[in-house]
C-alpha cells in the first residue's frame, strides 16, 4: 500500500502571520528597494496622458512617451484629480490587488480544470 | 485554506499548490519591474485571469478590453476566437471597439503608432534576437496550432498567452503575463496531487 502523500502544509497561525507577513515585505522590498529609478515611471505618462485630455489637449501630442490607444488615458481620468505620488501610490495597491487576484483566480482555475 | 483542531492547538492547512502559487507570485521578477514602473500590465493579466474558466463571450470581451488597452495582445485575439467559438470572436470584436472611441484620438493614435515601431527595444525578447517579421511568424504558427487541435480547453487558453507573451515582449515586464500559466500549472498539480494522495484512502477502503 503507498504511504498518502502530503497535499497541505499545517502551520500554526501566529507562524502564518510571521510568515506572510515577511512574504509581503519580501515582496515591498524587492519592488521598491531593490530596482534602482524613480518609481512611477509609466504611470506618469499614463497620468500626463489623462491630464493632457482634461485640459482638451491631445494625450500624444502634448506627452512624450504614451504609446497607447486612447481607453489607458480614459481609465486614469479619476486619477488625474489626486497628486502624482498619490495617484501612484493609489495605482500601485490596485496593480498589486489585481496581482493577487491574477495569481489566486488562475491557481483556482487549474485546480478545477481538467483539461 | 481551512484550520483542524488538533489536541489544545488550532492550525491551519493551507494546500500546497496554493504555497506555491503565493510564493511564484511573490518571488516573479517581471511583477517587481511592472508594480515598481506602474504599468498597466497587472490590471491586464487579471482581465485575463476573469475570463478564464467562462463562457466563450466573456472570454472573448476580456481578451478584445486587453488588446484595446494594449495592443501587443492582439495577436491573441483572433486564436482565443479560433479556439472558443464565433462567441468569443463576438466578445472580442466588442471589447476592442473600445479602442475606436473617441475616433479624432484613434486617429492620432494610428499616425503616432509607426513611428513606435521604428523604435529599437533593448535585448531581452524574441523579437530583439528574432525581429519583428520572425517572431510574429512563430507566434502565428504556434498559436494556430494549439487553437486549431486543441479546441475549447482552458489550458489552450493559458498556452495561447503564454505563446503571445514570449512572442510579442518588449520588456522584462512584459513577460509578467507568464504568471497566469504558472500559477495554472500550480493548480493543476495541486488537484493531481489530491487524487494521488486520495488512492491510498481507496485501497484501504477496498
Amino acid at each position: 500500500m503507498k504511504k498518502p502523500r502530503k497535499t497541505h502544509l499545517t502551520i500554526h497561525p501566529f507562524l502564518f502571520e510571521c510568515v506572510a507577513f515577511g512574504l509581503l515585505l519580501c515582496f515591498c522590498i524587492q519592488t521598491w528597494v531593490t530596482f534602482s529609478g524613480k518609481p512611477g515611471v509609466d504611470f506618469r505618462y499614463y497620468y500626463d496622458a489623462a491630464l493632457s485630455i482634461r485640459n482638451h489637449g491631445s494625450p500624444y501630442w502634448d506627452v512624450a512617451n504614451y504609446i497607447y490607444p486612447p481607453p489607458l488615458s480614459i481609465l486614469m481620468l479619476p486619477l488625474s484629480y489626486l497628486r502624482p505620488s498619490e495617484g501612484y501610490l493609489l495605482w500601485a495597491i490596485l496593480l498589486c490587488l489585481a496581482y493577487g487576484y491574477t495569481v489566486f483566480r488562475c491557481g483556482c482555475v487549474g485546480r478545477c480544470s481538467r483539461e | 485554506m481551512g484550520d483542524s483542531t488538533l489536541p489544545g492547538v488550532r492550525v491551519y492547512r493551507l494546500p500546497l499548490w496554493l504555497c506555491g502559487a503565493v510564493l511564484a507570485g511573490v518571488m516573479f521578477v517581471p511583477a517587481h519591474m511592472a508594480i515598481h514602473n506602474g504599468q498597466v500590465t497587472p490590471i491586464l493579466c487579471a482581465l485575463l485571469a476573469f475570463g478564464m474558466h467562462r463562457a466563450p463571450f466573456t472570454r472573448g470581451l476580456c481578451v478584445g478590453l486587453v488588446c484595446a488597452i494594449k495592443p501587443t495582445f492582439a495577436p491573441l485575439l483572433p486564436f482565443v476566437a479560433l479556439a472558443f467559438g464565433p462567441y468569443a470572436l463576438l466578445g472580442g470584436a466588442i471589447g476592442t471597439s473600445a479602442a475606436l472611441f473617441p475616433p479624432s484620438w484613434l486617429m492620432e493614435y494610428l499616425l503616432y503608432a509607426g513611428d513606435i515601431t521604428s523604435r529599437e527595444f533593448p535585448r531581452q525578447t524574441l523579437i530583439y534576437y528574432l525581429g519583428t517579421p520572425a517572431a510574429l511568424t512563430f507566434t502565428t504558427l504556434l498559436s494556430l496550432y494549439f487553437a486549431l487541435f486543441h479546441r475549447g480547453k482552458e489550458s489552450t487558453y493559458v498556452t495561447l498567452i503564454a505563446i503571445t507573451t514570449i512572442g510579442t515582449a518588449l520588456w522584462w515586464h512584459s513577460y509578467l503575463p507568464l504568471i497566469i500559466p504558472i500559477a495554472y500549472a500550480l493548480g493543476r498539480w495541486g488537484a493531481w496531487a489530491d487524487r494521488e494522495a486520495e488512492e491510498p484512502s481507496r485501497e484501504m477502503a477496498m
